[in-house]
């Protein structure tokens, strides 16, 4: 057990190291950091909203320079597109941070960010299961029609609708292939720059979706651009953070020494495991975590009184990271099995990278 | 006397024996079986870390 004095919370150790494992796994597989996880995990735990909020945001700094570098090595990155966005980004977590201030004075932090963890996993659920049911579809009529299938399957028609809106300066972003109104990337930013700041999230999330479906950028690109955002939006959060006492530095600390440990293996894993049947995986476990924090909001919300909603809450919001580490975890087992010419069950080849 | 081990057991169409496959290879052989099984093992290991380390100092 470790006392976090400014946090005011007394945990575990191995507690925030495994939270910061199962989001630098999972972070590999589906491109963003998955930082949306760790706020409402750490306030299920017992820290309070707001510190939870910026704990999350400096553990992620530190991992978006890494990741960034490593993304600018493979040309992922449309840095007029970035840049753009800085401004909006910067602004977006100003208002973020001073919204969450807000709340933190009022009292009301924890069932705030509770509230806004729900909404944004739950529609996080629904966005996932739809686009992969319309790529579904999609793939099986390009096949039935005999047309080649494809890396980026677009669904979407909006590119087309935000790429013709005239509003001075147009900017060309010569990687990403978009020509588009600098108004459009930028309120991306700020919107973006708001729920990472409020949340204290970095944000790939919205942004990589927003990217993709609203400005036409492709997926690895969205991703690589996205990583620069949260350089600027992770640092400034942070020390936004840090001035308004909500980071407690060895909290960080832990999850960051987990974070590093579980990109590592995550990073490994995505050569065993295809990544769309883990996404789609991840989207049925943030239905548990939707549920934890949910009843999490219930505990609070009636006064701390009832212990049955603190055991479920806990069971399923770290039940649901333990599932999804041992799922991958196993699944490299099988894989590795299956290379060495090993009985596998039968479900796995369809999974598994042969 | 293999046979006689197994002579509960009808025999398939070729006219050969084989053994029934055991309950619990459910949880394995199948994904939603295997879900179950680490779900369980995951629920209960939290419910576990509750216990322990986070009742009353929440």
């Amino acid at each position: 057990m470790f006392d976090f004095t400014i946090a005011g919370v007394v945990a575990p150790i191995f507690l925030l190291v495994f939270v910061g494992f199962t989001v630098g796994t999972v972070g590999g597989f589906i491109g963003v950091g998955g930082g949306y996880m760790v706020t409402p995990a750490l306030i299920v735990f017992g820290f309070p909203g707001y510190m939870a909020s910026g704990i999350d945001m400096t553990h992620i700094a530190g991992k978006g320079v890494v990741a960034t570098v490593r993304h600018r090595q493979l040309g992922n990155i449309d840095w007029t597109m970035a840049l753009s966005m800085v401004a909006g980004t910067m602004l977006g977590v100003e208002l973020g941070v001073r919204l969450l201030v807000h709340f933190k004075n009022l009292g009301i932090s924890s069932v705030v960010l509770l509230i806004t963890s729900v909404i944004v996993m739950f529609g996080l659920f629904l966005y996932t299961q739809i686009e992969t049911r319309r790529a579904h579809v999609k793939t099986e009529q390009m096949t039935r029609d005999g047309e080649a299938v494809g890396r980026e399957i677009q669904t979407s028609s909006l590119p087309r609708f935000f790429q013709n809106i005239p509003f001075f300066p147009i900017v060309r972003c010569r990687t990403a292939r978009v020509v588009v109104s600098m108004w459009v990337i930028v309120l991306v930013g700020i919107v973006t720059g708001v729920l990472a700041g409020f949340l204290g999230v970095g944000g790939g999330f919205i942004r990589v979706p927003a990217l993709v479906y609203l400005v036409g950028a492709s997926t690895h690109i969205a991703v690589g651009t996205d990583l620069v955002e949260i350089v600027f939006s992770g640092g400034y959060g942070a020390l936004r953070h840090s001035i308004e006492g909500h980071v407690d530095m060895m909290a960080v600390l832990f999850m960051i020494c987990g974070s590093m440990l579980g990109a590592q293996f995550g990073s490994i894993a995505t050569s065993y495991v295809r990544g769309p049947a883990i996404r789609y995986i991840l989207s049925y476990s943030l239905i548990l975590a939707t549920f934890g924090a949910a009843l999490r909001l219930t505990y609070v919300l009636t006064g701390q009184s009832v212990e049955i909603l603190a055991l479920l809450a806990v069971m399923l919001t770290l039940g649901e990271m333990i599932f999804l580490c041992l799922f991958i975890v196993s699944l490299v087992w099988f894989a590795v099995r299956r290379k060495r010419g090993k009985v596998v069950p039968p479900w796995v080849p369809a999974l598994v990278v042969s | 006397m293999r046979q006689d081990a197994l002579s509960h057991v009808a025999p398939p169409e070729g006219g050969k024996l084989t053994a029934t496959p055991s309950p619990l290879r459910w949880f394995v052989d199948s994904m939603l079986g295997y879900w179950v099984l680490l779900l369980t093992i995951s629920l209960g290991t939290a419910a576990v870390i509750y216990e322990v380390y986070l009742k009353g100092r929440m």
